[in-house]
Parts: structure tokens; sequence; C-alpha cells
């Protein structure tokens, strides 16, 4: 049926489902966007899903098991645009610490034992773009409305803009003498990516990432994150791998090579 | 021998499916497939400190983020020996009040109510039934405001931390909350006659064994040291490992427990079956109304004490509000130490949540996690073969895929929650 809608499907691989639980919080606002019959398959909130070819496919989640794997081939193969939706799809999330396969098989054998899993093999945490092409990504966790509905827009206009690459701090009120960092807080906002309005902040809490790493993080701010640190490989990845996942190691070499 | 599995299930949060196998006689066993992936959470936080650990483990569920960011602060301040202020453990019950009113509502209205009226979604209802539909938006939105204010964020918010919390509500903040629970009362009492008054399909009624948390004190609350069992019996929340066994199997990345070999049930019908009588005002007067011997038997009664929950929920938030403000904001709790073990137990909204860690060095050490629909899964597979041998019975084979759904989606199951 052409009723003018945008095709529209809302999936979730292995995640905490926080990205489609503020979709659904858009409510009204998203429905208006995507126009008459827009949203085809949620199967979060609906029975009566039509799969087939999507205009846009927003997928929450990362890939953790075969089967979150091939769903995930084919959703792409059907949708024109795919948007990786939530840190857990952008960067692996907080399951995607265990990078190294042997790591994560040790852990994965101290929770499970070595028992034989009948209906999909699990593996190490990978975001969507491990394994198909991601038209744009919606970081957060959980994302927030302002900036998918923002992104929504642009794609249904214009077709997929590039992302914000400022850290976190462009966003932060707390300016001068109020940023935590000269009060001796751990803030990670400057290796951040922003979108979250810097609320952590602004409750007398460091940021603690979970927006994955931006695309041009602030290296400036840096001698004043945990002074008397060593800013080296393992002390960021320490501090901001618990989000970061498998972008990790590019933060990494990108800091590394402002340090030497 | 034929296997009939149902489609990806849905209304329900996560990935599962229901497989039912018969044979010439009849069904012969029901597996609930969860093939949700294993995120290995219990590992994540081996290594950190134990201000890192709240955060990490709210990311289990987003429905639930509050229960688990709280039952791990409970149980580092009850390792460390911190005591919270009473002002700190009277907002983390309002927040546990207004994740309560946010999940239950999300859950009777948009995943549930669908199925009684004939709809396939919420949406679907929208033409027929506005008015309901309304009230399913609007509770959503009361509670995401309540969790939002306290917590820093709908979702994951940072701002509940161990000893207190980052920023303190303003005393306005808090006053329009309470109003707002105040003018939600109306609704919430529609919420729970719409629901007790539901005439609800008996396919899967069986005796049921019940669990939950015994309340400390006298009221309705979210917190205690003691496990309560329908059997009459009693337990340490300290030895929740006798309760939740869980064990591996090979058709789940979510455990299993069985209760000295009894699958058993948690959840907002565990809690008003055993505790109903601590509900007051309206929500008391809807329990004596509306309670019958069908409902411990029935799982598809969850939403109707669910419906109770909600309007529990709402009418303690006035004065909560107001015992709030009459107090003021704690100084930050510093605390030292890094030897220590606890267990922690919260009612999160879909159940008993355990929470235990090991700390050592300033690190934690170990960690477990015992989430409500882990616990429920046995139970869940046990209800969903009493309804598929009835419709077999009955040569109503083409309705499994729906009454399946339906059993399974009346427990709210947290299959994220439940794999971990």
């Amino acid at each position: 049926m052409n009723d003018g809608s945008t095709k529209t499907g809302i999936y979730g691989l292995t995640g905490c489902r926080g990205d489609q639980l503020t979709v659904l919080d858009c409510g009204d606002r998203i429905i208006e966007l995507l126009r008459g019959s827009g949203i085809r398959s949620f199967i979060m909130t609906a029975s009566d899903n039509r799969e087939g070819r999507m205009d846009i496919a927003l997928v929450e989640g990362s890939v953790s098991t075969q089967g979150d794997k091939e769903g995930l081939l084919s959703i792409r193969e059907r949708s024109d645009v795919l948007v990786a939706l939530g840190t857990c799809a952008c960067t692996g999330g907080l399951q995607a610490a265990f990078q190294d396969w042997a790591q994560w098989q040790e852990n994965y054998g101290r929770v499970y034992g070595d028992p034989e899993m009948e209906h999909t093999a699990p593996c190490p945490s990978r975001p969507l773009d491990a394994y198909v092409k991601v038209d744009f990504h919606v970081p957060g966790c959980p994302i927030s409305e302002k900036q998918l509905l923002h992104a929504m827009k642009s794609i249904i206009a214009s077709g997929p803009p590039g992302p914000d690459a400022r850290p976190l701090c462009a966003q932060c009120a707390l300016k001068g003498e109020d940023c935590l960092l000269r009060k001796g807080i751990a803030c990670l906002g400057p290796l951040t990516a922003s979108g979250c309005g810097a609320v952590c902040p602004w409750h007398n809490i460091g940021c603690t990432g979970c927006w994955g790493p931006a695309g041009e993080p602030d290296l400036e701010e840096l001698p004043r994150l945990f002074p008397g640190g060593r800013f080296d490989a393992a002390f960021i990845r320490r501090m901001m791998g618990a989000f970061s996942g498998a972008r990790i190691e590019e933060l990494t070499v990108r800091v590394e090579g402002v340090m030497k | 021998m034929k296997t009939i599995e149902t489609k990806h299930l849905t209304r329900v949060k996560g990935n599962g499916t229901i497989a039912v196998t018969c044979d010439d006689a009849g069904v012969t066993d029901v597996k609930f497939n969860i093939y949700e992936g294993p995120r290995l959470f219990e590992r994540l936080v081996v290594g950190k400190t134990p201000a890192e650990v709240p955060g990490i483990v709210s990311r289990i569920c987003a429905a639930c983020s509050v229960s688990h960011r709280l039952a791990a602060v409970r149980a580092m301040e009850s390792a460390l020996c911190i005591t919270p202020p009473r002002k700190v453990e009277l907002l983390r019950e309002l927040l546990l009040l207004g994740e309560r009113i946010d999940s239950h509502g999300l859950h009777v209205y948009t995943m549930a109510l669908p199925d009684y009226l004939g709809f396939p979604s919420i949406a679907a209802m929208m033409d027929k039934f506005k008015f309901e539909a309304q009230i399913g938006i609007e509770v959503k939105k009361l509670g995401k405001d309540i969790i939002r204010t306290v917590g820093g964020r709908s979702i994951h918010g940072e701002n509940p931390a161990i000893g207190g919390f980052g920023r303190y509500p303003e005393k306005e903040e808090l006053v329009r909350i309470k109003q707002r629970a105040g003018h939600f009362i109306p609704f919430a009492v529609k919420t729970a006659s719409l629901f007790g008054e539901l005439v609800l399909p008996d396919l899967a009624a069986s005796d049921t064994v019940f669990a939950c948390i015994e309340p400390g004190g006298e009221g309705y609350g979210f917190t205690g040291e003691t496990i309560a069992v329908s059997t009459k019996e009693r337990l340490s929340v300290r030895d929740y490992g006798q309760l939740a066994n869980e064990q591996v199997k090979p058709h789940s990345f979510c455990k299993r427990s069985r209760f000295k070999g009894r699958p058993y049930s948690v959840g907002a019908l565990a809690r008003v079956t055993m505790f109903g009588d601590r509900l007051e005002l309206r929500a008391g007067e809807m329990v004596e109304r509306y309670y019958n011997e069908d409902w411990s038997r029935n799982p598809l009664y969850n939403n109707a004490a669910r419906a109770l929950e909600i309007l529990q929920a709402v009418e303690m938030i006035p004065p909560l509000v107001d015992e709030i403000n009459g107090l003021s904001d704690p100084r930050a709790v510093s605390y030292a130490g890094g030897e220590g073990a606890a267990v922690s137990a919260v009612e999160s909204p879909g159940g008993a949540l355990f929470h235990a860690y090991e700390l050592s060095g300033g690190l934690v050490r170990s960690a477990d996690i015992v989430s409500p629909t882990a616990q429920n899964a046995e139970d869940i597979e046990r209800h969903c073969l009493v309804a598929a041998r009835k419709l077999f019975q009955r040569a109503e084979e083409d309705r499994i895929d729906d009454i399946m759904n339906m059993v399974v989606r009346a427990y709210d199951p947290c299959i994220s929650c439940s794999v971990h």
C-alpha cells in the first residue's frame, strides 16, 4: 500500500530494550513523522507485524548470537536505510568488553559451564557494523528522544546526515569553575559522544561514557582528567572500556597519538 | 511426534518462542525457548569498584533498571557497612514506586489489554477504546516523570549512588510529583476495576507455588530480609540459592530454577496473593472487592494484580512526598574499605530480584544475579503445558500461537533480564 508513509521496522537483537522503549515514548511525534501506516513491524508492542521491504529499519542491540547475526543480515537485505539504535548497536555496548575470543570464552564458561546449546550459538558481542553496512548511528544508553527525532527527520527529508562529532562538553552547562574536572570529579565528557544533554554532570555525577567515544574527542582536556594519572592505553581502556566496546581500540590509538 | 513452535513471541520484552511437542496421545512437552544473547553481566562487574557496579547492572534491563541499580547499591552498602540516611531510603522508595507505575502501566495497557479487547496492539485499539488507550499513555508519562525527577533520567539514570544521591530533587519538583500522582488516582481506580472485571479464560489454570520478599515492617514495601513461599515456608534472603537453584538448560540462555523440585512463580500475583491484606485505601478496597480463589490458580490474573499495585503506588506517593520534604538533604556519605560480601533482594515489577556480591581488595571478586523472569521460566512452561493440553483436547490447535503468547505475556516476562 503506498499511502505516502515511511515503511519502518523497529527491531531488537541483544540488549536491554531501552532504545525501543524510547521509540515508544516518542509516541505521536514519531507516528506523525512516519505518516499513515508507517510502523510496519514493532514486535515489542504489536502482534500484527508485516515484514518485507522497509524504507527504514531501526535496530537496537548488539550481535551476540548466530541468530542475531542472521536476523541482522535479513533486515539489512530488505531495508533501504539501516539505523543502529543505541550504544549496543553502535559500539557493542557493555557486553562487548570481552572482545578477545579466548577472554570471552573463559567468561562465558564461568557463567554457563560447557553446555551444548540447542537453538543458536553465542559469540563475543559486536556492533552492527561489524557485519553490515550501517547508514546512520544514533548512540545513547538509552538514546535521547530528541536525537532520534532529529535523525529520523533528516533521513526522511534528504538521507542520512553525518553524526555530531563533538564531545559532551559542547552540551554541558558546567563551564569554567563549575566543570566537574576542575572539582576533581572524574568525568569522561571530553572523550564521549554528545546527545544526552550532559544530564549526569548536572547531577554532580561524572560522565561514564555511555554514549560511546566522540567522533572528535577533546584531547586537550585530557591532562585534567584524573590529574596525576598516566594517560596510556591501559588507562583509556579502563575508563572508557565499559561502554565503548568494539570502538575502544580506535579511541586508544587516537589518544596515544596525541600524547606522544 | 511433532513440534509446533510459535513465531517470535510478541508484546514481550526480549527474544523467545514457545515450542509444543505432541504425539498421538496428546501434548508431551512445552519448552520456553530463550535465545536472547548472553551479555555476561556477572562477569562484567568482576574487577570493578563498588561505585562502578550500579551503573553497569542497571543496563541489564530498561524497564527494571532502577530495581537492578538499587539492588546493587543496597548490596554494596551492606557489604561496606554503610547505613543510608532516612531521606535516601524514602527517595529510593519513591523511585521504586515510579518504576512500578511505569513498568506495570506499560504492560497492562500496551502489552496485555489488546488481547482482552480483541486487538493486536494498543495502536489498533485507539479508535474504539480511546479512553483506555489514553490512560495507557498517561500512566507511563507519570511513571517516567517520577523516575526522571529522582533518578536523573527516565531510563538508566545515574543519580542514585552508594550512600545517597548525586543531586537531591527540589521540594517543588516533588510537590509537582505529588500533585500529578493525586490527579491520577481516579484513573488508577478505573484501571483496577477494568482489569478486576475482565472475564479471563482458565485454560492455563493450575495450583501454583508463589514466592516473594516479605516486606520489612507492616506495609507493602519493596525490600526485606525474608523470602516468603506460599507453602508457608520462610527463608533468609541470604539463602536465596535454596529458592533459586539456577541450572543451565540447552534450550535457554536464561538459567532455570525450581524450589525443592517444583516450579514456582514470582511477581505481582505472588505479592498480592501473599501480602494483599497489607494494601490500604482504595487499593485495599479493590483487593477486597475483586480478589477470589480463581486468582492464585490462573497466571492471567497477574494483570489484575498489577492494576492493584499501580493504584497502591499512586496512593502511597502523596504522604511519602510530604515525609521526604520534611527532611533536609543529607551530606554525602564517604566510604572506604574493600572487603565484604552481601546479598540484597528487591521486589522489582516482575518479582523478586537477588543481587549478591563479594568484594576483595576494594574490587568485586564475584557476583550472582537472579532475576524474576529466570525464576518464572519453569512455571511459564508448566502453565503453557496445561493450556496446550486443553487446546488439543478441544481440537483447537489453531489457537496454540495466540494462547501460548497470552500465557507467557501474563508474566510480563523480561527476557533480557532473565539472560543478563
